[in-house]
């Protein structure tokens, strides 16, 4: 089978490099979108994916290209841009033979322009260096090809040319997707450099699935890359990773838009359509095969997706509950990493607790909720999970401090780690090695980028760059810095329960897990918080954090001294009902604890906590 | 001391709509700072138009009223700014409904009470009149904006007495800017003096939209801390319980059988009809507040109609939360009993959060009788008033 005329390939780029206007150049060129569209495109900011310069799902399109006699399809798979979806974007890696690395002439590599190569590398993906926005008066193109010549000659697996030569910065194309600068050369080096697919069309079948969406009519739309064998519509087959079978209702590539085929075969990339009904029940990464003549095993490193960010969802005052659950269920359609569970704290009434890929993921949710749904949800400050050795020798999952087993019965506690790389310029290595340490970062190694930036690698505890590190990065480094991390597992380290109780008695929401050093400086600022947002009551309030029966920080609220309307307003009562119900209005949800009301946005502040 | 007094001397149920009458006389000849009461600058004209409304209105809304009233109180507003022929006239209407034990109360300012005035309001029937004192000392007086001066006091209550008034009650005021505890102890020293069978300390209250307000927020004048209000409070408590007045209700102090049976009205529920502009009315289990606009008020009842007003009705928790906002307001506190034959259940199990809470931290003490405020918590005791209606406006009680 001839798969000559096939290139897959993805494009990786730092968030704002300018990636999707690079792929919208290229649909213009080969004629599959008009200057008007493409002009429209550029400035489309109300998309959400485009103001956040982020592309959130991955999806792929193909691209006619005439080069000397022969028509080449180009099949583009998009990946996510986004720490977040390490796994998604390394699947969706896996289903191409190569990828365009794209670089800003103005701001040169970033964090994620050299983790995504690294991940290219180590899929065996060859790569295809660009330098974009030269245009900009701004733009330093040579000192960005001389940073990505030392990115491409390090890494986990240097990168070399078809050739075997080693890429030098004199081989990087210069281009502008803003003008069109570069484009013809950058295809050009796509058909040149990057392989096309192997793979046999006659043996037992496999693809890979890296993306799905949700259509109203159709189901779950499943977008493969396969590997072995064929498909054809009316074929029944297997999810190896779920072990679901369907029938295949429908079959697609895309051309460059979607358009239905009888069949595809290995080295292609495409569609399938077979009523399933939830996006949760394809995984990124599975292998589909045949029911029928399924292979032997599935293709290399699968796993289901892993929420590493929790955040407790209320209905914010204007929202109720059940309009909460529909949005939510709404949304999990098209998003398989998005998990949700009812629950009801006491104090805030009934919500969910979602896990999310990572934080971005999660502002994803939320404003996706407020802007397609008009959901105004209330959220608490996110957490990472861990896991509990007990002393019988199992280990449990927990994602809140409430889960924690008895403590008699704990024999450590455990904590997701991160491998970070973080970019930033050389004058600001200083400040940036002390925010580390101030997270408990372990330093790994140090390297020059170029003679002005460099780059730091730490292992960091999740729970520790989750809240507020990369605003504190950003303001560290003036701006310049840039951070990408991948998860590493789960260590055990000196993690405590800590907790508050006001007017003696512990607030079973407010309990958090945190490390020992930090228990001091946070109990503090919870404290801090709830003496603001509680009002005075009646007598005395003592405020304090405690480990186990350690109070290891203590406040009082004072009691009120004078809150009395003497006088009779003549009768008219209904204005002095009025007057008192204005004391308690917006504090509808209230608990009691220790005879202490704490109102839900007291609870909310102190979940925002700073710890600083 | 004489607790019983207050719900003592009320049948269970109310004999007629209404059991109290309140007259609302908008005029003053000037206005106080601190004011927010409906009142213009008296005019003759006015007046005139004033009293033909008002007799229109009492034709009205009173036709129903059993005679005789418990209570009839004429306030404002300054009832004797009034000229005298147009006084005597107001003060004769309601005479169909006074009693041999009918309160008549009228409230006068000090400037403007003579020899004549307090003879006028003995022989028209009156048996009781306030004197809104407000203080003793003469910085304090303007600090306020009153018009009369401390020695106008002396000389009202005199003319008072020597017409025959036996029966004087005083109104004063503390938290004024520049007062200080000293100075609030010479004003309680000077009133007890006087003798006066009933006592009220009102906390100055900043209203929106008054001068007073205004120069507070400008930094002109400084308010008193709640901690000194606290304090003048206290020592109200213990110098007037110290001259042998009960401290019957959160700001009200009287001699025996002197409690004020109108202000009763409004504690123990009962209802009442107000007339008169910014009167209030509680009617038949309807709460109404007639307009604050003289004009308007006139007009309709020259058209022979009910003046503007807005009304609402209360049922179920949220009228028994009102109740307890009133009741509690007095010493003695809520009878249970008493409240559960006219709600039909305890207050502890209408609002059993509220309630329970403020029980188990003592801001309120149950008995198997009643429920009261306990006195530590007087002076906070819109935060429980607060807590109880907030509970009743909740969907479901929480336990
Ligand atoms: N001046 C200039 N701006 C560009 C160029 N390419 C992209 N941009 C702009 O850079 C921003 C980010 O581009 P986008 O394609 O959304 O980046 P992505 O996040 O990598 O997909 C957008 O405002 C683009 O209009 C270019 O070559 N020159
Ligand atoms: S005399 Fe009384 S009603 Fe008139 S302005 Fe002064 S305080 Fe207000």
């Amino acid at each position: 089978m001839a798969h000559e005329h096939i290139r897959n390939f993805s494009i990786i780029a730092h968030i704002d490099h300018g990636k999707s206007t690079l792929a919208d150049r290229m649909l213009l060129r080969s004629g599959a979108i008009s200057e008007r569209e493409f002009h429209e495109q550029m400035l489309d900011e109300m998309d959400l994916e485009r103001e956040r310069g982020i592309t959130i799902k991955s999806s792929a399109v193909t691209i006619e290209y005439a080069a000397g006699q022969r028509n080449y399809m180009l099949n583009m798979i998009d990946t996510p841009g986004h720490v977040d979806f390490h796994y998604e974007v390394s699947r969706a890696l896996t289903a191409c033979e190569g990828a365009l690395l794209v670089v800003d002439a103005a701001q040169g590599v970033e964090a994620q322009t050299v983790a995504n190569a690294h991940l290219a590398q180590r899929n065996g993906l060859q790569l295809v260096p660009v330098v974009n926005k030269i245009d900009l008066p701004s733009a330093r193109p040579e000192d960005t090809a001389m940073e990505i010549e030392h990115l491409l000659s390090t890494g986990p697996r240097p990168s070399r040319k078809r050739d075997g030569t080693p890429w030098a910065a004199e081989d990087c194309i210069f281009a502008s997707a803003k003008t069109g600068e570069g484009i013809e050369e950058m295809m050009a080096a796509i058909v040149e450099q990057l392989p096309p697919p192997a793979g046999d069309a006659d043996v037992e079948t496999k693809a890979l699935v890296f993306d799905s969406t949700y259509d109203d009519y159709r189901g779950v739309v499943v977008y493969i890359r396969m590997f072995e064998g064929r498909l054809r519509v009316g074929d029944k087959v297997r999810m190896i990773g779920t072990e679901e079978v369907y029938q295949v209702s429908e079959l697609g590539k895309f051309a460059p838009r979607p358009t239905r085929v009888q069949a595809i075969a290995a080295g292609e990339v495409g569609y399938i359509v077979a009523s399933i009904r939830s996006v949760s029940s394809v995984h990124v990464g599975d292998t589909l095969t045949l029911a029928d003549r399924p292979a032997a095993a599935p293709l290399a490193g699968y796993r289901p997706p892993q929420q590493m960010v929790f955040s407790d969802f209320y209905a914010g005052t204007k929202t109720d509950f059940p309009a909460l659950r529909d949005a939510l269920e709404k949304l999990q359609l098209n998003d398989a990493a998005l998990t949700f569970q009812p629950i009801s704290a006491e104090a805030l009434g009934f919500g969910f607790r979602c896990g999310f890929l990572g934080l971005l993921h999660m502002e994803i949710v939320q404003e996706r909720l407020e802007r397609e749904h008009g959901i105004e949800v209330v959220q608490t400050a996110p957490t990472v999970p861990y896991q509990v050795l007990t002393v019988d020798g199992t280990v449990h999952e927990v994602d809140s401090a409430g889960e924690l087993p008895d403590p008699s019965r704990i024999d450590e506690i455990r904590e997701p780690y991160v491998r970070a790389d973080l970019i930033v310029p050389e004058a600001a290595v200083g400040p940036v090695m002390q925010l580390a340490e101030q997270r408990r970062a372990s330093f790994q190694h140090q390297e020059y980028l170029s003679a002005q930036r460099v780059i730091l690698t730490y292992e960091f505890p999740l729970a520790e760059i989750v809240y507020d590190f990369y605003d504190k990065l950003k303001s560290a480094t003036r701006g310049y810095g840039t951070l990408d991390y991948e998860v590493v597992g789960f260590r055990a380290d000196d993690l405590v329960k800590l907790d508050i109780l006001v007017n003696n008695e512990r607030v079973d929401a407010l309990s958090v897990i945190c490390h020992r050093t930090k228990s001091e400086p946070r109990g503090r600022a919870v404290i801090r918080r709830l003496r603001q947002e509680i009002d005075r009551h009646m007598f005395d309030i003592p405020l304090q954090a405690a480990i186990g029966s350690r109070i290891i920080a203590r406040e009082t609220l004072k009691a009120l001294r004078k809150n009395v309307t003497a006088k009779c307003y003549g009768g008219d009562v209904t204005r002095k009902r009025k007057l008192l119900e204005k004391q308690k209005a917006g504090k509808k949800r209230m608990k009691v604890v220790g005879n202490v009301e704490i109102p839900q946005k007291a609870f909310m502040a102190v979940l925002e906590a700073d710890e600083a | 001391m004489p607790h019983a007094t207050c719900k003592e001397k009320w049948p269970d149920r109310p004999r007629g709509p209404a059991d109290a009458l309140y007259v609302h006389v908008p005029f003053c000849a000037a206005k106080c700072g601190y004011c927010d009461f409906y009142s213009l600058p008296h005019d003759a004209g006015r007046a005139r138009h004033y009293l033909d409304a008002l007799a229109a209105e009492l034709h009205l809304r009173c036709r129903r009223l059993r005679r005789p009233l418990e209570s009839i109180y004429v306030g404002g507003g300054t009832p004797t700014c009034l000229a005298p022929e147009a006084l005597d006239e107001l003060l004769g209407l309601p005479g169909a409904w006074i009693g041999p034990h009918t309160e008549f109360t009228v409230e006068v300012n000090p400037g403007t009470l003579d020899d004549a005035t307090a003879a006028q309001l003995v022989s028209a029937g009156v048996n009781r009149v306030t004197v809104g004192a407000q203080s003793f000392e003469q910085e304090e007086l303007e600090q306020l904006g009153r018009s009369h001066s401390a020695t106008d006091i002396a000389r009202a209550v005199t003319a008072l007495h020597r017409a025959g008034m036996d029966n004087v009650a005083l109104d004063l005021i503390y938290g004024i800017p520049r007062q200080t505890p000293a100075s609030w102890r010479r004003t309680l020293d000077a009133a007890l003096a006087i003798d006066p069978s009933h006592l009220s300390v009102y906390a100055l209250s900043y209203e929106p939209q008054t001068p007073l307000a205004a120069a507070r927020d400008a930094g002109r004048v400084v308010a008193m801390d709640d901690e000194t209000q606290r304090d003048c409070y206290d020592e109200a408590i213990a110098t007037a319980t110290a001259a042998g007045l009960d401290h019957y209700e959160l700001s009200n102090f009287a001699r025996p059988n002197r409690t004020c049976r109108h202000n009763l009205t409004y504690w123990l529920n009962r209802p009442y009809i107000g007339l008169g502009p910014a009167a209030a009315s509680y009617v038949d289990g309807v709460r109404s507040v007639n307009e604050a606009d003289l004009a308007a008020y006139t007009a309709a009842l020259t058209r022979g109609e009910t003046p503007p007003h807005a009304s609402e009705r209360l049922t179920g928790r949220a009228a028994m939360a009102e109740a307890l906002m009133l009741g509690l307001r007095l010493i003695e506190g809520v009878g249970r009993r008493r409240f559960a034959d006219r709600y039909g259940t305890d207050p502890l199990d209408a609002l059993p959060y509220s309630i329970g809470r403020h029980v188990r931290c003592g801001a309120l003490a149950l008995t198997p009788d009643r429920l009261r405020v306990s006195p530590a918590a007087l002076f906070v005791c819109d935060t429980i008033f607060a807590d109880i209606l907030a509970e009743a406006r909740q969907e479901r009680p929480r336990p």
